[in-house]
């Protein structure tokens, strides 16, 4: 069974999980391993490495083995901001497309240049639209993915986004506010997005503050949220991340 | 891949495992009448033809599209798959649609904009979806002017199997390597046979594949798939002349194929 089926499974019987962001460039890779350890006794279900400057090389490689070491039951999914965000050390390569990118580069052209090199890697790959909404425009996401942000005030739109991406063929759908936003994803956004996707699993990150924010999301159809980890010492970290867990588990339960 | 085929796109794979290379008619709505278009499509049934894909970059739309696909259905029992040129190449009539994004379009229009336009018209009509990967080559043609695509050189097939191979992890199901409608050669067979090998997603080649050496080339070099849409439009209605025509494009991809190791 590949990861991506055992996540798919454990949505399936949960109803929603919880996945936890490191950014390299925030936690550093010594504290990577205590972070995904917190992490994990904190009741996180899997561990996103990624962000969207400075995510490459020997720190991503050895931030991956760090977590590995210390979390080896969770798995590690990479989140690349750009090409050199690949590293064979982790279980699943999220296969991105920024879909609502103003630069085709985010759209499909970076994808064209990583392909080959994905492909000798032999990583497990799961194709997953990327959509920036607002205030992802503000953040470093958006700005670097040079986003038309999709608009609180049109939810529709963002569902019609995420129905073009299942048509295209994608088994996962990513709903960004981006990192430190002023406020999460909306929750007319959430709900419009998953009645468009059907079984397809929506994620939802970025600006996520509180349990309570998590919990809403959760019952207005999320089935991943997906906290950061940045700034954080490992007592108050392992506490949040159980916090966020417990809520979002039990939101899971509510959940029709 | 994953398991949501319908039932258009198993019959392909079905074909594809017993025949190894299916030869498809485009019929491109404003090129010929719906009469001619019917009548076409009934002898390239009886020639071995295995679907009809309807479509075109410009005028392929309304009234014309409809009735286009109705005669076609009227006159032949394949399977009608749209191949739009744009937002408005929809039709409830037909079985299937390819679900194309542009991958080496220069604008996010033709890569996931059109897309977001299409996709509630598209889930409401109740179309089965193909998610296809539309990738164009020189010379271009006119779809790769309306489309600004910056077309892959045709002396580098790596450029191809990469934009490909990003398609399958994108998500898409298929493959259309395109040269262009009325292209003087079909994507070069290194290029076909690169894009097939890099790939597990069957390969479609489109455009220029105007003759019967042409189409023993690209079934041999390992399409999964071939269209053949102006070799039947320059037969201009004259059945005869449109039957021996398909009946020698068809025989050429089935020698193709023998010769493959």
């Amino acid at each position: 069974m590949s990861v991506f089926d055992e996540i798919l499974k454990k949505i399936k019987k949960e109803k929603a999980l919880l996945f936890v962001l490191i950014d390299p460039e925030d936690v550093g890779y010594e504290n990577a391993g205590g972070t995904a350890k917190q992490a994990m006794a904190g009741g996180a279900d899997a561990i996103l490495v990624g962000g969207t400057v400075g995510v490459q090389g020997e720190l991503l490689d050895n931030t991956i083995k760090s977590i590995k070491k210390s979390a080896p039951e969770l798995p590690v999914l990479l989140f690349p901001g750009d090409i050199s965000g690949v590293s064979s050390y982790a279980d699943v390569l999220l296969f991105m497309s920024l879909l609502n990118s103003r630069n085709p580069y985010y759209i499909s052209g970076v994808q064209a240049l990583a392909a080959p090199l994905v492909a000798r890697s032999g990583i497990e790959t799961v194709p997953m639209a990327y959509l920036v909404v607002e205030p992802g425009q503000n953040t470093a996401a958006g700005w670097v993915g040079d986003v038309r942000p999709l608009p609180v005030r049109k939810p529709k739109l963002t569902s019609a986004y995420a129905l073009a991406a299942k048509l295209m063929g994608m088994r996962l759908v990513y709903l960004e506010a981006g990192s430190g936003a002023e406020f999460p994803v909306t929750l007319p956004i959430v709900k419009y997005a998953k009645q468009a996707l059907g079984s397809i699993p929506l994620i939802v990150g970025g600006g996520i503050k509180t349990p309570k924010q998590a919990s809403e999301r959760v019952l207005a159809g999320a089935d991943i949220i997906v906290i950061g980890t940045a700034f954080e010492n490992a007592k108050a970290l392992k506490k949040k991340i159980s916090s966020f867990s417990k809520a979002i588990r039990l939101a899971g339960k509510k959940k029709k | 891949m994953h398991s949501h085929f319908g039932k258009v796109y198993e019959t392909i794979l079905n074909g594809i495992s017993e025949m190894k290379c299916l030869p498809f008619l485009v019929i491109d709505p404003p090129n010929q009448s719906v009469e001619t278009a019917g009548k076409i499509a009934s002898v390239a049934e009886k020639n071995g033809i295995f679907a009809v894909a309807v479509g075109g970059s410009v005028g392929a739309q309304g009234k014309l599209l409809h009735e286009t696909i109705d005669e076609i259905k009227a006159s032949c029992s394949l399977p009608v798959i749209l191949f739009p040129g744009n937002i408005a190449t929809l039709s409830p009539n037909a079985d299937a649609i390819y679900f194309m994004s542009m991958l080496n379009s220069l604008d996010p229009y033709f890569i996931s904009g059109a897309q977001t336009a299409s996709s509630i018209p598209v889930k409401k009509m109740g179309l089965e979806v193909i998610p296809t990967s539309y990738i164009i080559t020189e010379p271009g043609r006119a779809v790769g002017w309306v489309g600004r695509a910056h077309l892959i050189p045709r002396d580098k097939p790596y450029l191809a199997s990469a934009t490909a191979l990003a398609g399958q992890y994108l998500g898409a199901h298929l493959t259309i390597l395109e040269s262009g409608g009325g292209a003087h050669s079909p994507a070069p067979p290194e290029m076909v046979a690169h894009v097939s090998s890099m790939t597990n997603i069957p390969l479609v080649v489109a455009g220029g594949v105007r003759n019967e050496n042409y189409a023993f080339e690209t079934a041999l070099a390992g399409a999964s798939i071939i269209h053949f849409g102006t070799a039947l439009e320059k037969t201009g209605g004259d059945l005869k002349k449109a039957e021996k025509v398909v009946s020698g494009l068809v025989s050429a991809v089935e020698k193709g194929v023998r010769k493959r190791k």
